[in-house]
């Protein structure tokens, strides 16, 4: 999955993440959720941004290492299901990365995990933005 | 898209939005019913001077309510929120500068209700 | 009431000397009358029953007159009277007319005593109207020196009487002015010494004239000149003795009654001049009770209200010099752990830098204020040592200290104001640099999707988020050291509840955000063309550090005056301390004994 355009590299509580750049669409701040009811735990809610309702997903929750602080910035990942902002702690920039793209896990989210890669910044899991959005959708 | 007759409802400090057609009658809960507050938390508590809205198959209770006349813009739902809550969620709507996700009464999970 | 009154019987044992002498006068005249009288035969018996007879009713009488106005004392002796100053004051109201009384009764009852005992002799018996007259006259004579004697000795009575009254809680002060005197001494001394020396003349006149009589009367019925020469000659033996004996009694009576009156002067004038000698010498306590009579009374009530009024003058500038130390001691405690803080902080200032020269503004607000306190300190030590005695010039001045110190608090108060504005600057600088931040995260994102294309947008933009990033970094330091600053301020404002304070900390403090802001400026200046794609950012960035600047000058010279205006306000304060104690001791050296 190396992709000549390099991946968003962001922190989400103490880990990094990345995403391919052509996925990611914009870096926003995030503002006052509105809460959805019937929502799993990691959607924290949706807020409107360019006319579009992007529900926000905290990694954290989905790993089982939930912070307390409320997060500044979210990353908007765009597929052909659907956007979703994930949110981060830090963006730290488009970076290239290298290492290895192997699946992470084999449940939950770590299926949609893969690495480990390496960027400058440090060690990284690069989100399978497809096949994740995919699985965010049927947790519903 | 633009709709008309919807009812803005308040959960406890959450909200929701429910199209005014689908409501039969407005009255006060009895403590029967489902209460709108479980779906943002489990643990909810229907409070004193509750609001029953009452459907063809059941009802809905939520802590007040009030019928917005004008036309709203409506929005889809986001393609990972359309499995919540049994699928229940219809859309979001722009009221008062602020988002409300659109219920429909119709698909909720059923609950009895004192007639 | 469960045990007798102190004051049980008094009304009697009173008047008991005044019978005493009264009775002696009587003894006197019916001595005298016994040797010089020619008693006619059979009459003696007739008349010693008279005079007894007259003797015992005139004294129940004038007894019975003299109780009946001691009524109040009897009924507080008997219980049958609360011991109320009320009370109490009309028993020595009546205490006190006692010894007039008597004197008054005795001369009358003496005097009519003697005229119904010579009427009724003579209408008893035969005796010749002249010798019954002249018993009359005897009377007459000895009854204003027997009056004066039983005045003489009722009062030193009267007296105790009215000291035990004292102590069963007559207050002295109300005593002194619920008895009324008159300034009748000059008068009673003239007629004393009338009757002092009319009195013995009368009755060596009477005598001398009686035995001239007699001589002549025996020298007319001599017959014949032999017996004429021995009737002389019986009349040289009767001898001097009844004579001369009775001129050594008159004398003693005299001098008795005479050296009397001296004591019953005396000793209160005495007593009067020790107790003004004690209040020249500083010893002050309640006002004594010194019985006298008339002027004596009058002179020692006057003296008693004199040395009330001094205690309760005393009193009150003894209260007001504590409430003076107490005041500076507060003010100069609050000073002293002020100073041992501004060494601590004294240690992190470095010199002043010129960006923050505006701070001077506020600065002498504070220096003004801090001046006018100074200003108020050193008039209120002017009028201090102009030496008013009122307490409440002394504390008006107090007040007028605390109103600069409040007006120094209030400049402080506006200056955390000014504090807090800098702080919203931050805040709003912050804001920028964070959105900027974002803007050239979103650009880098937009310029790697396009390729090699947007590589220089890349660049750039990842520059932008450096500039921004160091911005923030700033803003966070200039916020804790806004943090600091505030922190300092707070403490200056409680202390300033004491008095002025200073916060050296403050201006080290504010030198080091005039040196973070000149390295953002310096940090703008230097990625200028970078910024110039993003020109209303850096402009609101420009704006918010000129305003910044301002304020921390405001700050730094603020700071500086108010130490400057603290040392002096400990000096003045110094100063009020040492004088409230010096009043302090001057009160104290008026000991006030109880």
């Amino acid at each position: 999955m190396a992709d000549a355009h390099g991946h968003l590299v962001f922190a989400c509580g103490s880990s990094l993440y990345a995403v391919p750049a052509d996925t990611a669409s914009e870096v926003v701040n995030v503002p006052t959720l509105t809460r959805v009811p019937g929502a799993p735990g990691h959607l924290l809610g949706v807020f409107a941004h360019r006319g579009e309702v992007l529900p926000v997903v905290d990694l954290t929750r989905l790993t089982g290492q939930p912070l307390d602080d409320a997060f500044k910035r979210a990353v908007l990942v765009r597929t052909p299901r659907g956007a979703v902002a994930l949110t981060a702690t830090r963006v730290l920039g488009v970076a290239t990365l290298e290492g290895q793209f192997e699946r992470l896990g084999d449940s939950g989210v770590h299926q949609h995990l893969r690495g480990p890669a390496r960027a400058p910044a440090g060690e990284v899991a690069v989100i399978d933005t497809q096949t994740f959005v995919d699985f965010l959708a049927s947790a519903g | 898209m633009l709709i008309e007759g919807v009812v803005l409802c308040r959960v406890g400090d959450d909200r929701l939005a429910v199209r005014a057609r689908e409501v039969t009658a407005f009255e006060i809960a009895d403590g029967t019913g489902l209460y709108a507050g479980v779906g943002f938390d489990p643990r909810a508590v229907t409070p004193h001077d509750a609001r029953l809205l009452r459907t063809a198959g059941g009802g809905l209770v939520v802590d007040s309510v009030e019928v917005h006349a004008e036309q709203v813009r409506w929005l889809p739902v986001p393609g990972v929120l359309a499995r919540a809550w049994g699928g229940a969620l219809s859309g979001f709507i722009e009221a008062g500068g602020a988002l409300w996700p659109l219920v429909s009464l119709e698909r909720l999970p059923r609950v009895e209700v004192a007639p | 009431m469960s045990e007798p009154s102190p004051l049980k019987g008094r009304h009697r044992w009173l008047t008991n000397m005044s019978t005493v002498a009264v009775g002696l006068g009587i003894g006197l005249a019916s001595a005298y009358a016994a040797v010089v009288l020619d008693f006619p035969p059979g009459t003696r018996l007739a008349f010693g029953v008279i005079l007894v007879v007259v003797s015992i009713i005139a004294n129940t009488l004038g007894d019975g007159y003299e109780q009946r106005r001691l009524l109040t004392l009897r009924k507080l002796g008997d219980g049958h009277l609360p011991a109320t100053p009320e009370h109490l004051v009309l028993a020595a109201r009546e205490a006190m007319a006692q010894p007039d009384l008597s004197f008054w009764l005795s001369f009358i009852f003496l005097s009519l005593g003697a005229l119904v005992t010579s009427v009724a002799w003579a209408a008893v018996t035969d005796v010749p109207a002249l010798v019954a007259a002249r018993v009359g006259l005897i009377g007459l004579v000895l009854s204003p020196l027997t009056a004066t004697l039983a005045l003489l000795v009722s009062i030193p009575r009267a007296r105790i009487v009215l000291r035990e009254l004292v102590k069963a809680g007559l207050p002295v002060t109300e005593l002194y002015a619920g008895v009324p005197v008159g300034f009748v001494l000059r008068r009673r001394l003239m007629i004393f010494s009338v009757v002092a020396v009319l009195s013995p003349t009368a009755l060596l006149i009477d005598l001398g004239l009686w035995r001239l009589r007699a001589l002549l009367d025996g020298l007319v019925a001599a017959p014949d000149a032999a017996a004429m020469q021995a009737v002389s000659a019986a009349q040289q033996g009767q001898g001097l003795m009844p004579i001369v004996g009775l001129v050594v009694l008159m004398i003693v009576v005299v001098s008795l009654s005479a050296w009397l009156s001296g004591s019953i002067l005396g000793d209160p004038l005495k007593e009067l001049a020790a107790e003004t000698e004690r209040l020249a010498r500083g010893e002050h306590g309640e006002p004594r009770f010194i019985p006298g009579e008339h002027e004596t009374f009058a002179a020692a009530g006057a003296i008693a209200s004199m040395e009330s009024e001094l205690m309760a003058l005393l009193g009150r500038l003894g209260h007001a010099a504590r409430g003076l130390t107490g005041a500076t001691s507060s003010l100069s405690e609050g000073q002293l752990p002020a100073a041992a803080r501004r060494a601590d902080q004294r240690q992190s200032l470095d010199a002043t830098s010129a960006t923050t020269f505006e701070l001077a503004r506020s600065a002498r607000d504070i220096a003004v204020n801090a001046h006018r306190v100074s200003e108020l300190a050193r008039q209120t030590l002017a009028a201090a040592r102009a030496g008013r005695d009122s307490a409440d010039g002394f504390l008006a001045a107090m007040g007028q200290v605390r109103e600069g110190n409040q007006a120094i608090a209030d400049s402080v108060v506006r200056l955390n104001k000014r504090v807090q504005q800098v702080g919203r600057i931050i805040e709003f600088i912050n804001g920028i640099a964070d959105k900027s931040d974002l803007l050239a995260l979103n650009a880098e994102l937009e310029g790697n999707k396009a390729g090699e294309v947007g590589r220089g947008f890349s660049l750039v933009a990842a520059e932008m988020r450096r500039l921004a990033e160091s911005v923030m970094q700033s803003t966070r330091e200039i916020g804790r050291l806004i943090e600091e600053i505030r922190d300092a301020t707070n403490a200056a404002v409680m202390a300033t509840e004491a008095g002025v304070k200073a916060t050296d900390a403050g201006a080290a403090l504010a030198q080091k955000v005039g040196l973070g802001l000149s390295s953002i400026v310096e940090f703008a200046n230097q990625s200028s063309d970078a910024m110039q794609s993003i020109s209303l950012a850096t402009a609101q960035q420009q704006q918010g550090t000129d305003q910044l600047v301002g304020a921390m000058a405001d700050i730094l010279r603020s700071t500086e005056a108010t130490a400057a205006a603290s040392q002096d306000m400990v000096a003045a304060h110094d100063q009020l301390l040492s004088l409230g104690r010096d009043l302090e001791q001057t009160v104290e050296r008026y000991q006030v004994t109880r």
